[in-house]
Parts: structure tokens; C-alpha cells; sequence
């Protein structure tokens, strides 16, 4: 009987421990989601509208579609990279191999602002012809191919060679073994980097900061600021700032129902 | 069908001679087997025929035509894997079309093939499975099918049953020779399983240390071993060390001195007296003679030490004048010496191998 209710306290100690990370992970999320739908009459009292969300249609949605095209011509080039570079730093052995993927490990600490700083100048500075879209897209590829290259390197790791070697045998030529046998199976490799490259890119702050100076594109990560910077947190800007999680939470779950989560050990935090 | 020839090849890694001018032949329709324990350079050598290996030294043939240089797709050949290496996303319909596709091959004839070499491996209404969906030895059989069914010239085979329960393994190796000797195909087979290659080959290339230490029959390899590591890794034997105290170049009988007994036996003509050999005496080969032969020649007399009884052998530990011997007795004669500890017995040694002691 003691053992049972030591157990039923337990168990309510562990609950709440949860919940309470749960809440605290949530909480940021949460305050924006009701300052959002919270708006205050004339009179001084509050009332509950989504009006806020309709209001920013027109200013702030061309930002997102900006976002999305940067997001995802990010991913176009990098995938297109970053497999071909994953697969040929994993199955060919050369001189130095080592040393690369420490430098290639070496990129995570080197501070985001400083990263930026470097892009601006090789894409700004140094290749005035590069400007606008391009060298946002430019400095995005650059920035973001190590998340490509580091989730297909985990899974062409995993990835047994007896497959490849077995299609050769049977007859198959390298690009039929490649995009017949080798690609789908670590398809959820690659689609783990498109996942991480799509969160970061399109809510990068700190280049598109710098390139909005530079080139005057501004995302809606910089929208937010700028909003911020210039009228407070209103309603309006916390609902710009709400559309922008509630895309990066619908793809990441789309993706995690889809895929799951094995692709993505060892990469990020999960 | 083909013959296949891997003249001298070697692979070095660095200081490991992983093998070294090794030459192996498998006949047309011949079912070759390299056998060893782990690390002899047994795999090497057959993905070195496969191609996935590029060997830094010697050449490989198939029929007169060179295909050192060509890649693995370009020899035609079925390579079956330790690990099962069916193509996971594809059911087992997908997996066998694969190579048939490959090969440009249409969609009735991809249809009819696929049946053909499903009954060929007992497998038919498989294929829809997904190759999760079936236990090792079905998915081995997939594996054997998907390689048939493009119709290669030589089969290769690497420990593919290393990774299947004893009793499958047991089938599946009988159904291998099966299909070999229905399908006339070249087959070279490679393992560490002694039983195995002696219950299938029609030769077996025995390796050691990258090199081929002998090349020879089931039957030959085991009778008549040609080097130390061939005597000590086929079966079970009995080394003893010694000189050639005589021996008669008409006849090749003569007189092994080794330790306290002298063995009376057929000795190479390559030796000559006072060399000094190892005598391989198998465990099944030591005959007890009746007491009365005591004194003929040849006969050693031995005292038990210890009894074992094995089932359908009784092992006997024997100390004859200080050596120690393993004699394995069969048949009804076993059950007469299970408590025969200290018993002197009378042996005869003549059935042995002679080869040069190390």
C-alpha cells in the first residue's frame, strides 16, 4: 500500500517535470500565439479577433513568399550539391579526408554574425554582379550545404555498399545504381537535410539582416524586426511572427510523420 | 558456359599481403570452392573475380577474354553476398526485374523470367513480398533468383550462408550444388565451413595468409594434405614431429623417428633419410591391432589415458612412449573401451601423411 502511493507520487513528479519543461519550451510560442488574437478596444477593454492576421495580408505575405523562394531555391542547389559531395566523401578515400570533415565540423562554432559578415563581403563586396536575389540565394547555398552534407554523410554511412556493389553486378551502370538503388535508400537522409535547411533558411535573421542593407530585399524574419524596431509589439506584428512558426512547425511535423526521426540523431538535438 | 582464370593476383593493404600471387581456375560448369579461416584473403580473391576489387598485381580471365579492367556490370557475373543485399524499397518482383532491366530486357519477358527462376528456387507466390517480409533463408533464395535470372556466366558466391540458422544452412547448401549441376553454370564459392565445402565442391583452393596453400579434391585435400595448415585445418589430425631413420626409393616405404615410436609408412620420394618431417595421423586412421600383432612391424604399444565417449565415436587419449595421440574409435569396437583408462593397447601408425615439418 505505501509501495503504491510512493509509486502514484512518483509518477505525479515525473508529470509535472514535463509538463513544466513542455510549458517553458512552449511558453514564447504561446505569448505570441495570444498577443496575436488579443486586441484592445477604445474603451480600454480586450476582446479576441483574428482580424490581426488579415491585416498583415498584404504587407507582410510577400515577405513570407520571399522566405519560401529563398528557402527553397536553397534547397534545390544544395541537395543538388551536397548528395553528389556526401556520397563521394564517404565512398572515396584521399589524402586529407580527415582533416576535411574536421573542418567541415569546425564551421558550427564559428559565430553566426561572423558568418555573415564573411558572406557579405565574398557576395557583396567582392562580386558587385552578384546581387539581389542571387546573392541571397549565393550566401544561403554557402551557409547552409554543411546541414546537407552533414545529414547525407550520416546516411551514406549507414548505407551498406553490398547494395551498390550487388546493383553493379547485376548489370546496373553507376548513374542507374545511384538513382535507383543508392537515393532512395537514403532518401530520409536527404530529406532530413532539406528539413533543417528549410527551418534555418527561412527564419534566418542575421544574414538576411546584413543582405537587406545591402541589397534592400527584406524576409519576413527582417520584416518582424523592422515592425518591432519601428511600431512595438503590436497584434498585428505578432502574428507576422506567429505565421512564421506556425510554417516552420507544419513542415517540420509534416516531415516527422512522414520520415520519422532516425535521420536526424546526431545532427540536431533530438 | 565459362571458364574463369585468376592468374597470380595479389592485393596489398599497406604491410598486410591480403593475397599474394594467388592463381585459381574454376573449368566450365565446375564448382570451385575457397576455403579458410577468417582473414586468409578466401573474399578478396572472389571480389578481385567480381571486380570490386582492383587487383594490384596478375590478371583475370574469363574464357580467353581479359576482364581485369572491365567493372563488375560489365562481366556478367551473379555475385550472391554474406548479408542479404536485396534492395530493401523493392518488393521481391522489383528486386529479381532489376537486373533484367539492366539488361534492357522487356516487360514479358522480365514477367516470364522472374517465374522461371522462382520455381527454380522454390519461391513462387513471393512476389509481392517485401524483402522484410521474408526469414533469411527465403530472402538467400530471392538472392540466388535475382542473380540467375540474368543469366550470368560464372556465379559467385561469398559465405552466403554464414548468416542462416544450421538446419537452413544445411538445405540450402545441398539446393546450391542443386542448382549449379541443373543450371551448368561456373560457380565459385567461398567459406570458412569445412563440412560445407566438402559437401559441394567438385575442387577446393584452401588459403592461408593471402596465398593458396594446396588446390585438390575434397577427397585428396583430406587424404593427402600437402602443407601443415592444409593437415591442421581439414578434420582433425595428430602431428608428430620427427627424422627419417630409413627409407627405400624403390618401394617409398621407410621409418619416421619421432619421439619414443617409430612409424612404419609411405613417405613422399621427395624426402630422403635423416630429413625431418611431420607424420599426420588421423584420429580414425590409428587402427587398435589385436594383441597377438604385438610385435609386427609398424605396431606401437600405448597406454589410455582418458576415454570420451562422443556418441558415435569414442575419443581415446593414448600416450605411446611420451607422444600423445588422439585415436578415434567407430562402430561397435567403441563401446569396449569407455572406462579402459590405463589399458595398454596395441596401435598401428601406418596410415599417415608425411610432409616437411616446419
Amino acid at each position: 500500500m505505501k509501495a503504491a502511493s510512493f509509486e502514484r507520487v512518483k509518477d505525479a513528479i515525473s508529470y509535472t517535470y514535463v509538463l513544466l519543461i513542455s510549458g517553458l519550451l512552449l511558453l514564447p510560442f504561446m505569448v505570441i500565439l495570444m498577443r496575436s488574437v488579443t486586441l484592445t478596444l477604445p474603451d480600454g477593454t480586450t476582446t479576441f479577433s483574428i482580424k490581426p492576421y488579415f491585416d498583415i495580408v498584404q504587407a507582410f505575405w510577400p515577405k513570407v513568399y520571399l522566405s519560401l523562394s529563398i528557402a527553397i531555391t536553397t534547397i534545390l542547389i544544395d541537395t543538388a550539391i551536397g548528395v553528389p559531395a556526401a556520397y563521394a566523401l564517404v565512398r572515396y578515400n584521399f589524402r586529407g579526408k580527415r582533416t576535411l570533415f574536421t573542418l567541415l565540423n569546425g564551421v558550427w562554432y564559428v559565430p553566426g554574425i561572423c558568418y555573415a559578415l564573411s558572406l557579405i563581403i565574398t557576395y557583396y563586396f567582392l562580386y558587385k554582379w552578384f546581387l539581389g536575389y542571387w546573392g541571397f540565394i549565393g550566401a544561403y547555398t554557402c551557409g547552409f550545404l554543411l546541414l546537407m552534407l552533414m545529414t547525407c554523410i550520416v546516411a551514406f554511412r549507414y548505407l551498406d555498399p553490398c547494395y551498390e556493389e550487388s546493383a553493379s553486378c547485376l548489370g546496373a551502370g553507376r548513374l542507374t545504381t545511384f538513382f535507383r538503388v543508392t537515393l532512395p535508400l537514403v532518401g530520409p537522409g536527404v530529406s532530413a537535410g532539406i528539413l533543417l535547411i528549410f527551418v534555418l533558411s527561412f527564419n534566418e535573421f542575421i544574414t538576411a539582416l546584413l543582405l537587406n542593407l545591402a541589397t534592400k530585399l527584406q524576409t519576413a524574419p527582417v520584416r518582424v524586426y523592422a515592425d518591432v524596431t519601428r511600431a512595438r509589439v503590436l497584434p498585428s506584428i505578432s502574428a507576422e511572427a506567429a505565421v512564421l512558426q506556425l510554417i516552420s512547425l507544419a513542415v517540420v511535423l509534416i516531415y516527422l510523420k512522414l520520415v520519422g526521426t532516425k535521420y536526424l540523431r546526431g545532427v540536431i538535438l533530438i | 558456359m565459362t571458364k574463369v582464370v585468376a592468374k597470380d593476383i595479389s592485393k596489398i593493404y599497406g604491410a598486410t599481403k591480403a593475397v599474394y600471387r594467388a592463381h585459381l581456375e574454376a573449368k566450365d560448369s565446375e564448382f570451385v570452392t575457397i576455403l579458410g579461416p577468417s582473414g586468409c584473403g578466401k573474399s578478396t580473391t572472389l571480389r578481385i573475380i567480381a571486380g570490386l576489387i582492383r587487383a594490384d598485381e596478375g590478371r583475370v580471365y574469363f574464357d580467353d577474354k581479359d576482364v581485369t579492367d572491365l567493372s563488375p556490370n560489365r562481366r556478367n557475373i551473379g555475385f550472391v553476398f554474406q548479408r542479404v543485399a536485396l534492395f530493401p524499397h523493392m518488393n521481391v518482383r522489383k528486386n529479381i526485374a532489376f537486373g533484367l532491366k539492366a539488361r534492357h530486357y522487356s516487360d514479358t519477358e522480365i514477367g516470364r523470367k522472374t517465374k522461371e527462376v522462382l520455381a527454380i528456387v522454390h519461391m513462387e507466390g513471393y512476389e509481392d513480398r517485401a524483402p522484410a517480409q521474408l526469414s533469411g533463408g527465403q530472402a538467400q533464395r530471392i538472392e540466388i533468383a535475382r542473380v540467375l535470372a540474368t543469366d550470368p556466366d560464372v556465379l559467385l558466391f561469398d559465405e552466403p550462408l554464414s548468416n542462416i540458422d544450421a538446419k537452413l544452412r544445411d538445405e540450402l547448401k545441398f539446393e546450391i550444388r542443386k542448382i549449379q549441376r541443373e543450371t551448368g553454370k561456373t560457380m565459385v564459392y567461398v567459406t570458412h565451413d569445412q563440412g560445407e565445402a566438402f559437401a559441394i565442391s567438385d575442387r577446393i583452393y584452401v588459403m592461408s595468409q593471402g596465398i593458396v596453400e594446396q588446390v585438390g579434391t575434397p577427397t585428396e585435400l583430406y587424404t593427402d594434405p600437402s602443407t601443415p595448415f592444409v593437415a591442421s585445418f581439414i578434420g582433425q589430425n595428430n602431428f608428430v614431429t620427427g627424422t627419417i631413420k630409413a627409407m627405400d626409393t624403390a618401394s617409398g616405404m621407410g621409418t619416421v623417428l619421432a619421439g619414443g615410436i617409430e612409424i612404419h609408412t609411405q613417405i613422399p620420394r621427395e624426402h630422403a633419410a635423416g630429413d625431418k618431417v611431420t607424420a599426420c595421423i588421423r584420429p580414425e586412421d590409428i587402427e587398435i591391432l589385436p594383441e597377438a600383432r604385438g610385435g609386427s612391424k609398424g605396431a606401437t604399444t600405448a597406454t589410455i589415458i582418458e576415454s570420451i565417449f562422443l556418441g558415435n565415436t569414442t575419443r581415446l587419449h593414448v600416450d605411446a612412449n611420451g607422444t600423445i595421440l588422439k585415436v578415434d574409435l567407430r562402430g561397435p569396437e567403441r563401446f569396449s573401451y569407455l572406462n579402459a583408462a590405463g589399458k595398454e593397447i596395441i596401435i598401428d601408425l601406418e596410415k599417415c601423411t608425411v610432409i616437411r615439418a616446419e
